[in-house]
């Protein structure tokens, strides 16, 4: 989930981390393996837009979105209603600046279980940054067809209780190595939330998905689709864009 | 009046780094239009159809930032037009206007600003620039003319210089604050001198997160000559939920020598929100405001509505049996709607 980061900013970050993590039964360790050399990045930049679709209403929330590795993510709003409004994540910390007050708050405890910006993603999804290898183990169970696309079926399950979800199951493009499909289950067995790559584009020498989209099946009739646009991997960023005094700058 | 030539000075600013910049165009034009109608009722005694108040407030609110590589200028004004109410016309305000330059690590702000440093919700006795009221229906820090200096030590945490200059240069207000992250939890030291008051006031602030979040704030104030006595104000305060759907928060100050001008006179103050969202699109608040020692309290009701992309209508209804800054007993109740589009 650590790629739902600030809300997709990090949802390539996370995603590649996830990937690069995951250990677990031979092949899929391997499979994990090519998919984090497709999706793992140093840093990534990109304009992005949060579709979120709450039964035939829609709200769009706009964003530019910095990150470097895993752990330091830098998002600030553009749509009107919430311009100015920045987040910055270290480690498992979040921050919010609200430019109106002025004012940092930090995001912690049950605040977290909230709804980023009304999305289906969560600030703890968001900010979700333990290697899944240290928090899952994972198995390749099969393989599908996923919009025409074989496809490997892996599944993760959590060796540790302070893992979010309880089981995950991914469906994994077989050419690509681009996480295609995910859904996380809590331990009772009941589907919490699914993950589908909408758009997949070839940046560079990798692919990546682009546009996803994330259901809170404990939500009635939602959806939030994240489109990630102007998107660079491994670009120059200055380290102090990650600090307070950049949130409030 | 230095203040208002200061913000205005920072007016200035702002068109010229705008101008400067017209060619990339590296600036943002955002605000918002809103309409409120309220109903007001004072208790004189006896209930009276002539003591209902209807008043309207027609408001645009305007904000421009524009950056060129290290610096910035913001400004945030607001146009109001009053209709009925005790004071009818036409009002304006200026939030925030203020230029940041930003030569390497160093940080100066000088303008009409928000100098933020506590985190507690309506009583921050971390808070030596900024003065927090009640506007509308939450707590709202207002702006400073000040000048501010900023370093940042760390990933978290900082120093900062504040100076709030006036006329006479010894009439002033200056101070200085040191901040960071440690152990989980936020905190700064502060201190400032008021030159007009004649005293020093050190503040410290902490918040952190154990199951629930935790703050607490305390401040001293020491005059510049003995022959006054120091005064001690301190909040406490919590916030938690149930699920992700209710938030509870809740703070209690104490304030040795309250300063009615804050708007509060008691001593021992209580103020408590609770929040419930109401399916996607609303979110139901109650909040209570109370001074414990001379027994007024303030309930209020509300409900905000997503009506729309960037619009949204509030509704509220209010009670208070007295004045908290003159401890005055007379009831009073209101009533009313807001909607609001950002653009």
């Amino acid at each position: 989930m650590k790629r739902l980061i600030a809300t997709m900013c990090m949802m390539g970050s996370l995603w590649a981390t996830e990937a690069q993590t995951i250990a677990g039964a031979p092949g899929a360790s391997e499979l994990l393996a090519r998919i984090d050399a497709n999706q793992a990045f140093k840093t990534i930049e990109y304009t992005g837009r949060m579709e979120i679709r709450l039964g035939k209403e829609l709200r769009v929330k706009s964003m530019k979105v910095w990150a470097m590795g895993s752990d330091r993510a830098f998002v600030e709003f553009t749509n009107p209603e919430d311009a100015g409004t920045r987040m910055l994540k270290l480690d498992k910390n979040l921050w919010i600046y609200f430019p109106k007050e002025q004012d940092t708050v930090p995001i912690s405890g049950h605040l977290l279980k909230d709804g980023m910006m009304g999305s289906d993603v969560s600030y703890e999804d968001a900010l979700e940054s333990d290697q899944l290898s240290s928090m899952y183990t994972a198995s390749l169970t099969g393989e599908t067809m996923a919009d025409g696309r074989r496809a490997y079926v892996v599944e993760l399950k959590a060796k540790s209780p302070r893992a979010k979800y309880d089981r995950r199951v991914l469906t994994v493009d077989a050419e690509r190595f681009v996480v295609l499909s995910e859904e996380m289950f809590a331990r009772s067995g009941r589907l919490l939330k699914s993950m589908v790559a909408k758009e997949v584009k070839r940046i560079g020498d990798r692919w990546y998905a682009t546009t996803v989209v994330m259901v809170d099946k404990l939500r009635k009739d939602s959806s939030t689709t994240m489109v990630m646009e102007s998107l660079k991997l491994d670009v120059v960023i200055d380290p102090g864009l990650f600090t307070r005094a950049a949130l409030e700058r | 009046m230095r203040g208002t030539k200061l913000a205005g000075l920072c007016l200035c600013a702002i068109a010229l780094v705008a101008a400067a910049g017209a060619q990339e165009s590296p600036y943002v034009l955002s605000g918002a239009v809103s309409f409120s109608g309220a109903g007001s009722w004072l208790d004189d005694g006896a209930f009276q159809a002539a003591d209902l108040v209807w008043a309207s407030d027609s408001a645009v609110e305007l904000g421009l930032d524009v950056k060129r590589p290290g610096i910035r200028a913001s400004a945030l004004g607001r146009v109001d037009v009053l209709t009925g109410g005790t004071t009818p016309g036409l009002t304006a305000s200026l939030e925030r206007a203020y230029v940041r330059w930003t030569p390497g690590q160093l940080v100066a702000t000088a303008g009409r600003q928000v100098v933020n440093w506590g985190n507690a919700l309506l009583w921050s006795p971390a808070d030596l620039f900024a003065q927090t009221s009640m506007v509308g229906l939450a707590p709202e820090r207002a702006g400073t003319d000040a000048i501010r200096l900023a370093m940042p030590i760390g990933a978290l945490g900082g120093i900062e210089a504040v100076a709030v200059p006036t006329a006479r240069l010894a009439g002033g207000r200056y101070g200085g604050r040191l901040y960071g992250y440690a152990l989980g939890s936020d905190f700064g030291l502060e201190a400032a001198w008021d030159g007009a008051a004649g005293a020093t006031t050190i503040a410290a602030n902490i918040k952190t997160n154990l199951v629930v979040g935790l703050w607490a704030e305390a401040a001293v104030t020491i005059p510049d000559y003995s022959a006054e006595s120091s005064s001690f104000r301190t909040t406490v305060g919590a916030d938690w939920s149930f699920g992700s759907d209710l938030v509870l928060a809740a703070e209690y100050r104490y304030d040795q020598r309250p300063d009615a001008s804050g708007g509060f006179a008691g001593a021992h103050c209580l103020y408590a929100t609770a929040t419930q969202k109401a399916g996607d699109f609303a979110m139901l608040a109650l909040s209570l405001i109370a001074d414990i020692g001379n027994a007024i309290v303030a309930p209020t009701v509300s409900a905000v509505l997503d009506i729309a992309q960037d619009a949204s209508l509030t509704t509220w209804a209010g009670w208070s049996s007295g004045n908290f800054a003159t401890l005055g007993t007379l009831d009073s109740a209101s009533l009313g709607a807001t909607m609001s589009l950002a653009f």
